[in-house]
């Protein structure tokens, strides 16, 4: 049983075999004294790679965790140039539909400190047509610990339905109603990936 | 993860379960753990959790519990039906510092029956309990209203995490057992059925 970063973990699977070896794939909060298991990772490992997950640009802050401490690097201690560098960059997510699918995790109340509106592409280099855009709500925390954030929940924009969610912080059933089309994007650099 | 779901998913029951009680009871402090720590932006206490799936063990089967937060809905006393919509627990919370808010149980009580599933499962919990000095209800007085109301009670502490496990590990318990009795009641052979429990999650998401 060993736990590395997702870079090392990309790394790992694109050259060595032995990872194969390994039956099952956790994601886990990377914060010390926590460990706690978010989700299985469940696709076979051979198929584990970049087409798994969405890129993201403008997103909010995630916690990111260290190729080779595993130890998280606080985003607020980041240089401000650094820091707007990175904000620009795309970052990579996983993307769940359902919230039934986390074993743990940790959804915060609808807040506009998040940014409104950003971008998703499916894969790298989608079409125009497969980029959708997310409305960002709430950010995933770690259901133990309460650190992060490790991602964020948002719906995704129809463009028919596009008030969606505006009017929930006076209406708990709005609230609900929303809360069950949530998408919800675990940041790939936000946890840890246990090969078992 | 997205679109891969594995036919069996990796638990036997999941339920919904839902935090109510007078606003300041300390409701959202026990879905808060507060962990004080350098890389803790503290943002999260400012916005809130609004619910935490959080996935336990209760008797070797693997239970997934989906908790709400109501905090910020008390003022709608009501909370708004979809808040009870597939609620198979519902947890009571008053301040045993705040005499108010004890008497309230009963209201909430009452409204939480008009709302919520016959079959929910009531708790009642006495939050606050390190505050020994400023104690205005006894455990006693706790005891003997949920005697009263026919529901188990337990005193917690959100701010020393004393018994805040429990409360989530006995009401999963005990939904548990209701709910395999029932299979028991429904199957003549009086064999348990995991496929059914599964089931349950249609009426509760």
């Amino acid at each position: 049983m060993t736990s590395v970063s997702f870079n090392s973990l990309i790394d790992q699977l694109n050259s060595a075999e032995e990872v194969v070896s390994y039956k099952e794939i956790l994601l886990r909060c990377p914060f010390s004294r926590c460990n706690c298991r978010i989700i299985p990772f469940k696709y076979h490992l051979s198929s584990f790679d970049d087409k798994n997950t969405v890129q993201i640009s403008e997103t909010p802050e995630c916690a990111v965790v260290d190729n080779a401490t595993l130890e998280v690097i606080n985003p607020q201690t980041s240089k401000d140039e650094e820091s707007t560098k990175n904000k620009n960059k795309k970052k990579k997510f996983f993307k769940i539909g359902d919230a039934w699918d986390f074993d743990n995790i940790g959804v915060s109340r609808p807040s506009d400190i998040a940014q409104p509106i950003i971008h998703g592409a499916e894969g790298s280099s989608g079409p125009v047509e497969d980029q959708g855009k997310i409305n960002i709500q709430r950010y995933l925390v770690c259901a133990d610990c309460d650190r992060g954030p490790l991602g964020f929940a948002g719906f995704v924009v129809d463009e028919d339905e596009k008030k969606y969610g505006e009017e929930e912080e006076e209406d708990g059933d709005a609230r609900i109603k929303n809360a069950n089309k949530l998408v919800y994007f675990l940041s790939c650099d936000s946890v840890k990936y246990e090969l078992r | 993860m997205s679109g891969a779901r594995t036919p069996s998913r990796s638990y036997d029951m999941i339920m919904k379960l839902l935090l109510v009680g007078d606003s300041g009871v300390g409701k959202s402090c026990l879905l808060l753990r507060f962990v004080e720590d350098k890389f803790n932006p503290s943002f999260i206490t400012t916005i809130g959790i609004d619910f935490k799936i959080r996935t336990i063990e209760v008797n070797g089967k693997r239970i997934k519990l989906q908790v709400w937060d109501t905090a910020g809905q008390e003022r709608f006393r009501t909370i708004t039906t979809a808040y009870y919509r597939g609620a198979m627990g519902i947890i009571l919370v008053y301040d045993v510092t705040d005499e108010r808010t004890f008497a309230n149980v009963r209201t909430w009580f009452s409204t939480v029956n008009q709302h919520a599933n016959d079959d929910a499962q009531l708790m009642l919990v006495g939050n606050k309990s390190d505050e020994t000095d400023n104690r205005a209800i006894t455990k006693q007085q706790g005891e003997s209203l949920a005697k009263e109301l026919n529901i188990p009670f337990i005193e917690a502490s959100a701010k020393t995490n004393e018994n805040v496990d429990e409360i989530f590990f006995q009401l999963a318990t005990l939904i548990q057992d209701k709910v395999s009795q029932d299979q028991l009641n429904n199957d003549g052979r009086g064999s348990l059925n995991v496929n059914k429990a599964a089931g349950a999650k249609a009426g509760c998401c």
